[in-house]
């Protein structure tokens, strides 16, 4: 009995990837987003095949100096070439959005299954403190963290995480709220499914599609953080070219030279939306309401 | 109903109050010394502990953490340690007013334009409306707002010289930049809600029903569909204006306004702890205040939730 | 042949369903003299609410196209009148009774208001008069005017139903559409509204159209009202039957 429903669970995801996968693949705004963010994620892994320089490379001669043959993107107040720092940046920006929307939907779905499982007044207790948790804007929740945490990468990540958590916990315990009554889990609370096994094989799978896509806004909203914590000071530290660091360092410029503000954002601005497009487009593909 | 708003409000004194123990807690257990960050590199030890004293550092975690709990039903949040012998209260009170005249022009941009987008995408779905009015939404939502804050800096006040960069001594226009800017995000959560609302209630039956009395199409949307899309609107826009409203430190930070949001930023820098636990404090109370208003607003809005707490019968 | 009310003729319905045309409605034709109650009985999903939202034009736009045919009201072909001209005699000359009285009333307005709604659109009466012709109306289902001022939610399914009689009729309109108006009701409840309608439509002389479910023995209850019947079955093999009771 308990193999041949691994099995049909098995068939049956494989069948909703597929299906969701299809219906992604029909929609034309996400196939654009999802092939620009391949290309962004691409570009930035294969930076040291684009470009000749390294990011940290200095040349004093040719300091402030525009879009050119030899630096598409012009060089910043140290003379380093910002095409390459943009493209090395962007393995630290995306990298951090993504750690961070991740291990945030991570804690959430402790905390979520935990409070939506056992109810009562574990519930009440990690539902309230959320409750608090989320009556500070975010963005203040995650300065005061990442003050208190210094800077640095995974100190960053951290900080951005446990920002998000509150959000992920509500959902989960939410969705699982509302399957909870439902009979399947009855039926394997009766034949002495360990509460665990009950959790990870049978609860969890009915509630992922939400979180995958809450997630994958969440990767968004976090470059976007991670970037503004770097802009003013805390997160990610120079001389690393994480594109908020960037526009920090071009802000005393931008008078004289926009194009060091342009392009850091313009790059932030391009993969967030194409993560929200993507996350879009993930939504719809996974509502039940349009599915079969 | 008035139990109701008693309930909230007992809800109210508990996330103060647990606030700011976790508040007073992480700022507590934050390595480093805040005597000797704040007088500097070249302090002799006597100084650093004499600071330590004045800052009430040499007590035990219980006593401070007692001390500041009491202090704050008296409004007292200390005084700053930077800024020695001034209330913390007296300069939030002094900043406010920058931070909320952003916040609330803000939000009634985010609900006219907002609202109307959303209207306008929801009832013409999958039309160009539809598909224009999200995209406005969507590249408002992914551009971050520093950024754009940067760029309209450097058009508005840099090249067409129409508006001043920074500061808040120009009086209306100063604040023009960082309303706009602060505004985006809330635009794009509320028109998508919007949206998201009326698309909900389009096919409903009463929908029809209100057609088929021979009300015309602007009628049936004002009268009919937007107050039954109303709930989730009021939440998302109530949820913006505590987020709004509590300042970004970011734009402040790039506009050199000085309000809450930057005030803690710097109090934050220079470990000016009474004053970051009084900002976070007072914008923990606010966002609670305001969701307050949004559960009461609520309640105006849909018949079902005002006999529910009104007590009537059901 | 002047006696005709309404005539349908050729009356073609589509819905789009993805890529797919479905024909909902084809080629419909019937006659309804003044005073004459028309009852259509078909199966679910054999295009009767269609017809009876494609005479007071508010089938929901993009899924659903009228692809051919004409509908003669009085004289007024309808499915060309411009939509200013239409709003004047939705509600007024022809109103609808829906089938699922639970969703058919916004839930955040006062049934009052609901009524007075309507009336206010097509007389010029003022709102004190108005309130006065709503209690007047509710009274007539048989619902006590103190409840003017309660929501939809407070009322039971019978109840609601009641309210949505009062508020199609609150124009006297010359034709009612009721679409299978007691299916969604209990069988007790269904004879009282059954008896309610016929009252009705007794003093007031309005034409009826009325769609019947595919229950037999209702459907025969309620023919007993109707001096027509129209049979049909679905889009593929249509049969029009005409019989006069």
């Amino acid at each position: 009995m308990k193999k041949r429903n691994k099995k049909q669970d098995q068939y049956e995801n494989s069948s909703l990837l597929r299906e969701t996968l299809t219906r992604m693949v029909k929609s034309p705004t996400s196939k654009v987003a999802c092939a620009a963010l391949c290309v962004i994620v691409i570009c930035c892994v294969a930076a040291p095949l684009l470009t000749p320089y390294k990011p940290t490379d200095m040349d004093v001669t040719h300091m402030f100096s525009g879009p050119s043959a030899a630096h598409p993107l012009g060089t910043d107040s140290y003379g380093r070439d910002m095409l390459s720092r943009l493209l090395y940046g962007g393995r630290y920006s995306i990298a951090l959005g993504l750690a961070a929307a991740v291990f945030g939907s991570v804690f959430g779905i402790i905390f979520g299954c935990i409070a939506g499982y056992f109810g009562g007044k574990v519930e009440t207790v990690i539902m309230r403190l959320c409750d608090v948790w989320t009556s500070l804007p975010a963005m203040l929740l995650c300065i005061l963290i990442s003050a208190a945490l210094g800077p640095g990468f995974f100190n960053t990540i951290l900080a951005l995480a446990i920002g998000f958590m509150p959000i992920g916990t509500r959902m989960i315990r939410g969705q699982i709220l509302s399957e909870r009554s439902k009979e399947y889990l009855e039926a394997a609370e009766s034949i002495n499914c360990s509460t665990l096994s009950i959790m990870f094989r049978h609860l969890l799978p009915n509630v992922i599609s939400p979180i995958i896509v809450a997630t994958t806004m969440g990767v968004g909203l976090q470059i976007t953080m991670a970037a503004s914590l770097s802009f003013i000071g805390l997160g990610v530290q120079p001389p690393a070219p994480e594109w908020g660091a960037m526009l920090a360092a071009g802000r005393q410029h931008m008078l004289t030279y926009p194009y060091m503000i342009i392009f850091p954002g313009l790059f932030i601005a391009c993969t967030v939306l194409s993560v929200n497009l993507l996350g879009d487009g993930l939504r719809d593909a996974l509502d039940p309401k349009l599915r079969s | 109903m008035k139990k109701y708003i008693l309930n909230r409000i007992i809800w109210l004194f508990f996330t103060v109050i647990v606030t700011a123990f976790m508040i007073f807690t992480i700022l507590y257990f934050i390595p480093g010394d805040p005597a000797a960050a704040i007088l500097g590199a070249n302090a002799s030890p006597a100084e650093v502990e004499r600071m330590r004293s004045i800052m009430g550092l040499d007590k035990s975690y219980l006593t401070q953490l007692w001390e500041f709990l009491s202090g704050i039903f008296h409004l007292q949040f200390g005084n700053s340690w930077v800024y020695a012998d001034t209330p913390v209260i007296s300069i939030i009170a002094e900043r406010l007013p920058r931070t909320l005249i952003i916040g609330c022009c803000a939000m009634v941009i985010n609900i006219i334009v907002g609202v109307s987008l959303g209207v306008i995408a929801g009832t013409h779905e999958a039309k160009w409306q539809d598909s224009l009015a999200m995209t406005i939404a969507m590249l408002f939502i992914s551009a971050p707002d520093f950024w754009v804050a940067l760029i309209l800096i450097v058009i508005f006040a840099k090249n067409l010289g129409w508006l001043p960069a920074a500061g808040i001594q120009d009086g209306v226009k100063s604040y023009i930049l960082p309303v706009i800017t602060s505004s985006l995000g809330g635009v794009a959560n509320n028109s998508r809600q919007t949206r998201s609302s009326i698309l909900e209630v389009y096919r409903e039956d009463y929908i029809t029903t209100a057609r088929s009395k021979g009300l015309p199409e602007r009628k049936v949307i004002a009268k009919h569909m937007l107050p039954n899309a109303l709930m989730p609107i009021i939440t998302v826009v109530g949820t913006g204006f505590g987020r709004i409203t509590a300042g970004s430190p970011v734009i402040e930070s790039v506009f050199g306004v000085p309000g809450i949001g930057l005030y803690m930023l710097n109090a934050m820098n220079q470990r000016d702890y009474p004053a970051v636990r009084g900002c976070v404090l007072f914008l923990a109370v606010w966002t609670a205040v305001v969701m307050l208003i949004v559960d009461l607003l609520y309640g105006m809005v849909d018949p079902r939730v005002k006999v529910r707490y009104g007590g009537g019968k059901r | 042949m002047s006696n005709v009310f309404l005539s349908v003729r050729g009356l073609t319905v589509i819905y789009h369903s993805g890529k797919k045309i479905v024909h909902a409605v084809n080629d419909v034709s019937f006659d309804l003299e003044k005073g004459e109650t028309l009852a259509l009985v078909g199966e679910t999903g054999a295009g009767k609410t269609t017809i009876a939202k494609s005479i007071l034009r508010v089938l929901p736009n993009p899924p659903s196209k009228v692809e051919g045919g004409e509908i003669v009201l009085s004289g007024k072909e309808l499915l060309s009148l411009p939509e200013s001209e239409m709003l004047k005699i939705r509600g007024a000359r022809i109103a609808m009774i829906f089938q699922d009285p639970m969703t058919a009333l916004n839930p955040t307005m006062t049934v009052g208001n609901q009524i007075i709604e309507g009336l206010l659109l097509h007389n010029s009466y003022t709102r004190a008069e108005a309130s006065e012709k709503a209690c007047k109306m509710l009274e007539m289902v048989g619902i006590h005017k103190g409840r003017m001022n309660e929501y939809p939610f407070e009322f039971s399914g019978g109840m609601k139903q009641r309210v949505v009689i009062a508020l199609a009729l609150a124009c006297k309109p010359s034709l009612l559409l009721a679409d299978e108006p007691t299916t969604a009701l209990d069988v007790t409840i269904q004879a009282q509204v059954l008896d309610l309608i016929n009252d009705l439509k007794q003093k007031n002389e309005t034409s009826m159209v009325a769609d019947r479910g595919k229950k037999t023995l209702s459907a025969l209850q309620f023919s007993r009202a109707c001096m027509k019947v129209f049979i049909w079955k679905l889009a593929i093999g249509e049969r029009n039957i005409t019989r006069s009771l």
